[in-house]
């Protein structure tokens, strides 16, 4: 038998570990040997009353903790401790902050556990990147479960109640689910849940947790929403033979935010880093007193010198107004950063590698960001990399940006360097990021045409899509890959508040089922930034479309009207020679502007064709009102450099190339943004398109533009140099790269290159 | 269904047959309150639709307390379900400790377990204010020294009286009871009977 050993020490610190074991013990709980020297080295120079309240803390710490024995080690207590000291310092400090940001790995994954018929919540496991194949197919079970539970909450799936006899309201339609291994017996009508797949034989298939089943979508119906591979859907239709004759396709009905935490139990944090009760009280407080905005930035491209003019523009604008925050979203340069020019323009320098030249930018960022303290001081500034940033692959959740680039930024304490995607608590309000080209992405894989009885708009499907698959991106995996054991980062559910979907694609908003969704479009084509506000006691959250248009060159000094027509000449051949290194950087000429909004069928059936990677072409938001302070600002600029006396041509051909065509287009619409039916077209069509040229009035002599996407042209580029060889009536042969791209096959009448300005001309019309 | 209040009646049942705690069936609940809330509209939509006959019509008097019945069984039967759990985790704490044994602790929802834990930290503190162990001696003990057997290691400790004591597994010790007593109820050490 063996026998206990006393320990040597003195009468003091005896009776030290004699209060804390007796004050563990009457939790049930006791301390090992070295958790109680923690202890001891932690209360030896305390009095007696620190004693009791620490310990007290200490245990109440442990409350928080999974504990699976009473039996405290070391490892529990020193966690406990060091979250203490670290929670009063840090924690309280970091709580008051108006932005939070939790990265993928800290995201918890909802697990559904059979015994309790329930999603579990289970807290975030940080390092494992490698694990089994399990994993892999735990992805889209866990995700079907939690779709089916969902599903079946929803009123349309729930078993009717009893009715009175007498009862008026007749007892509702509802559905109920088939498994799919039991479809064959059933015989009938049958409403499926299931992952839409292609099957190994190459057709479509539907596959839920027991089984897999052949289907024919011939005749189905739609819902609205993008139907991709790997997206989860409802099916109903009735088997014929082996294969099952789909005939209403629905995405899954999506849940409220609400709803899902209510599903969830109150108890839990489905989203990551969310504050204790007392904090989130004041937080809310905070917020219902006068909350400060967000505002996002996508494509920040740092290579492009223009870039830290325009942001030092908005600094400026914002640094009284002391903002949560400011997101900049990727990507960082403007190509790959693997193929940034590593040269160095001094003669015999030696060559950077395009690491190097990305820290150099960023260098170059941070101390732009440090001549404004206000911001530093009250402002975040979050950073989410995009996917032609270093990083690993084209695998979600991105990381971080690798600190080997960041440079000084690194040394600013506002700095946050985070995944994409991400979660940012603003107030008490969630915000998911996500970078992604999405609709185009998911356009590409789409397996039939969305329908456009409920919306034409592009996005719209998009949104809604994610909403009722709850994933940021419903692609099977070797479209979209994932690291197996942080797929759950993707999960869109419970929905967040906000959703940014940055993208290249043209900017817009959505609502649905409460969460608002934006893409704050290019800050790199067209200094567009978003806005946004969070609803306050006064008012709703708001999402502001804003612009840098253009900054206000220093005015040249012109003598007269020929020498400025000179002078414009000169200017012009600088802007061709910008265009030139400027097509070095966009991607091929081959690019083509979709018309993601329009509304006609043929350009739907243009949508799903394979898209070329990129689409650079900028554009106006849809929404057009939003833009129409940008557009007066600009017509304002414009006024006042004809105020200065400044020929209009070469104060347009000093500005960089996409201004110079955001000032053209958004003049153009000056004449008309009082009929927004007219107004949402894409601004460079109508620069380029020459029957545009031969009409007076651009817009009312085509109403309707049919073959958008063939028509489509070109890059911002091409438009640019229309505009610019306008300004001296076309002598000059400008065959420029870009315009022999516009496709003028259906406007036989026109000489292909006279491409009139349509700015002059609205000029001249006034 | 046959009959209102099937659902909650079966979790009710399952709860009373049950030797250790049951899983919590979150669905039935939900469906028992979804059932409550469709009980009350059919009541108050009687009362809308025939406000006269409700009071005159033995017929239609008796339907609207029938559906009043049936809601208040359906609320009693939730009551019942979620009381006995309670008293059962209330138990738990003063039997076997501060940490819910593995099987409980799958079987119960989180509000269950935010319960266990308040309900804790109220009985700790109290017997921190009144420096007395309640949860101890429970029975009273025949002899102050008992031997034990170590069912899972679990290091070194330190008991009360300042003494190291190494749990290594199957050895056995003879110790103070109240050193040993709340490892007993959580299985770590157990107590052999001679």
């Amino acid at each position: 038998m063996a026998s206990a050993r006393r320990r040597p020490a003195t009468k003091r610190s005896r009776r030290l570990g004699r209060t804390i074991v007796a004050a563990f013990k009457r939790r049930g709980l006791q301390p090992d040997v070295g958790a109680l020297s923690v202890l001891e080295a932690l209360l030896c120079d305390c009095t007696p009353d620190e004693v009791k309240s620490t310990l007290h803390a200490v245990i109440s710490g442990l409350e928080t903790e999974d504990l699976r024995s009473c039996v405290l080690n070391r490892e529990i207590i020193e966690k406990v401790v060091e979250g203490m000291q670290a929670s009063s310092v840090v924690t309280t400090a970091a709580a008051m902050a108006p932005l939070r940001v939790v990265s993928a790995y800290e995201f918890p994954r909802l697990v559904y556990s059979a015994t309790r018929e329930t999603m579990q919540v289970e807290p975030a496991n940080a390092s494992k990147v490698m694990t089994t194949p399990q994993a892999k197919a735990d992805i889209f079970r866990n995700q079907y479960r939690s779709i089916h539970s969902r599903v079946l909450r929803n009123k349309l799936f729930m078993p009717p109640f009893l009715h009175r006899a007498s009862s008026t309201a007749a007892p509702s339609q509802h559905f109920s689910l088939t498994a799919i291994d039991s479809l064959r017996a059933s015989g009938e009508r049958c409403c499926v849940l299931g992952l839409l797949v292609r099957l190994p034989s190459g057709e479509y298939g539907l596959e839920d947790l027991v089984g897999t089943v052949t289907i024919s979508l011939a005749s189905a119906q739609l819902t609205s929403g993008m139907f991709t591979e790997n997206t989860f859907v409802l099916a109903e239709g009735v088997m014929v033979d082996s294969v099952f004759d789909v005939e209403y396709l629905a995405m899954p009905p999506p849940e409220k935010a609400p709803a899902s935490m209510l599903a969830l139990g109150s108890a839990v944090d489905p989203y990551g880093g969310a504050l204790s009760a007392t904090d989130a009280a004041r937080v809310a407080a905070a917020q219902a007193d006068d909350p400060s905005d967000l505002i996002v930035l996508s494509d920040v491209w740092l290579d492009k010198p223009e870039t830290y003019a325009r942001l030092r523009v908005l600094f400026e604008g914002f640094a009284d107004l002391e903002p949560a925050g400011f997101v900049f979203i990727g990507n960082f340069t403007s190509v790959p950063y693997a193929s940034l020019r590593t040269v160095s323009d001094k003669p015999g320098a030696p060559q950077r590698s395009p690491l190097d030249v990305l820290r150099h930018y960023f260098d170059a960022l941070a101390e732009l960001i440090a001549q404004f303290p206000a911001l530093v001081a009250s402002s975040q500034f979050v950073f989410v990399p995009g996917a032609d940033d270093p990083g690993l692959g084209r695998v979600l959740p991105r990381p971080p940006l690798p600190p080997v680039v960041r440079g000084k930024l690194s040394d600013l304490s506002c700095v946050t360097f985070t995944t994409n995607p991400c979660r940012l608590w603003l107030y008490s309000q969630v915000i998911t990021v996500f970078r992604e080209d999405l609709v185009n992405k998911l356009r590409r894989h789409c397996v039939l045409k969305p329908t456009t009885t409920e919306t034409n708009l592009m996005h719209e499907h998009v949104v809604k899509t994610l909403v009722d698959q709850a994933h940021l991106l419903p692609l099977p995996l070797h479209a979209a890959p994932r690291y197996w054991p942080h797929a759950h980062a993707l999960t869109n559910y419970p929905l967040p508040d906000v959703l940014v979907l940055a993208d290249s694609y043209e900017q817009y908003k959505s609502a649905y089922e409460e969460t608002i969704a934006f893409n704050p479009s290019s800050f790199g084509t067209d200094f567009s930034f978003v806005v946004y506000s969070p609803a306050s006691a006064d008012g709703d959250s708001n999402v502001e479309f804003s612009r840098i248009t253009s900054i206000v060159p220093p005015p040249p000094v012109y003598l007269s009207d020929d020498e400025a027509v000179v002078d414009a000449d000169a200017e012009e051949s600088a802007a061709a020679a910008r265009l030139a290194s400027h097509e070095a950087h966009v991607p091929p000429a081959t690019d083509v502007f979709y018309g993601g909004n329009d509304d006609d069928d043929a350009s739907l059936t243009q949508d799903l064709m394979p898209l070329p990677h990129k689409v650079t072409a900028s554009s106006t938001s849809p929404d057009f009102e939003l833009s129409a302070d940008d557009l007066q600002r600009a017509v304002q600029i414009t006024r006042t450099s004809q105020a200065r006396e400044m020929s209009p041509a070469a104060f347009e051909a000093s500005l960089p190339p996409h201004a110079s065509l955001r000032l053209a287009s958004q003049d153009d619409f000056a004449d008309i943004d009082d009929d927004p039916t007219l107004a949402p077209e894409h601004p460079a069509l109508v620069l380029a398109s020459p029957q545009v040229a031969s009409s007076p009035d651009p817009l009312s002599a085509s109403p309707r533009r049919k073959p958008l996407a063939r028509r489509a042209l070109v890059a911002p580029a091409t438009s640019v140099a229309g505009h610019a060889a306008s300004h001296d009536d076309n002598d000059d042969d400008q065959t420029l790269a870009g315009m022999s791209l516009s496709d003028s096959d259906d406007d036989d009448d026109d000489d292909a290159p006279t491409l009139a300005p349509p700015s002059d001309m609205a000029i001249a019309n006034r | 269904m046959a009959m209102y209040g099937a659902d909650a009646l079966e979790v009710l049942k399952e709860l009373s047959t049950a030797t250790r705690l049951p899983v919590y069936r979150a669905k039935s609940v939900s469906k028992a309150v979804d059932e409550v809330i469709h009980l009350h509209a059919e009541v108050l939509a009687i009362l809308r639709e025939r406000p006269e006959a409700a009071r005159n019509d033995a017929s239609v008097t008796a339907s609207v307390i029938f559906h009043h019945a049936a809601l208040l069984r359906n609320k009693r039967i939730m009551l019942a379900y979620h009381y006995h759990r309670m008293q059962y985790l209330q138990n738990l704490r003063w039997e076997v400790g501060a940490i819910l044994p593995p099987d409980v602790r799958e079987a119960t929802s989180a509000l269950e377990t935010g319960f266990f834990s308040a309900y804790d930290r109220l009985l700790g503190d109290y017997m921190t204010e009144v420096d007395l162990n309640l949860t101890e001696d429970l029975t009273p003990p025949k002899d102050l020294f008992i031997e034990v057997r170590v069912v899972q290691d679990a290091g070194t400790i330190i008991t009360e009286a300042g003494d190291e004591l190494t749990l290594t597994r199957n050895s056995t010790h003879y110790l103070r009871r109240s050193d040993v007593e709340h490892l007993i109820r959580q299985g770590v050490v157990e107590h052999i009977v001679h």
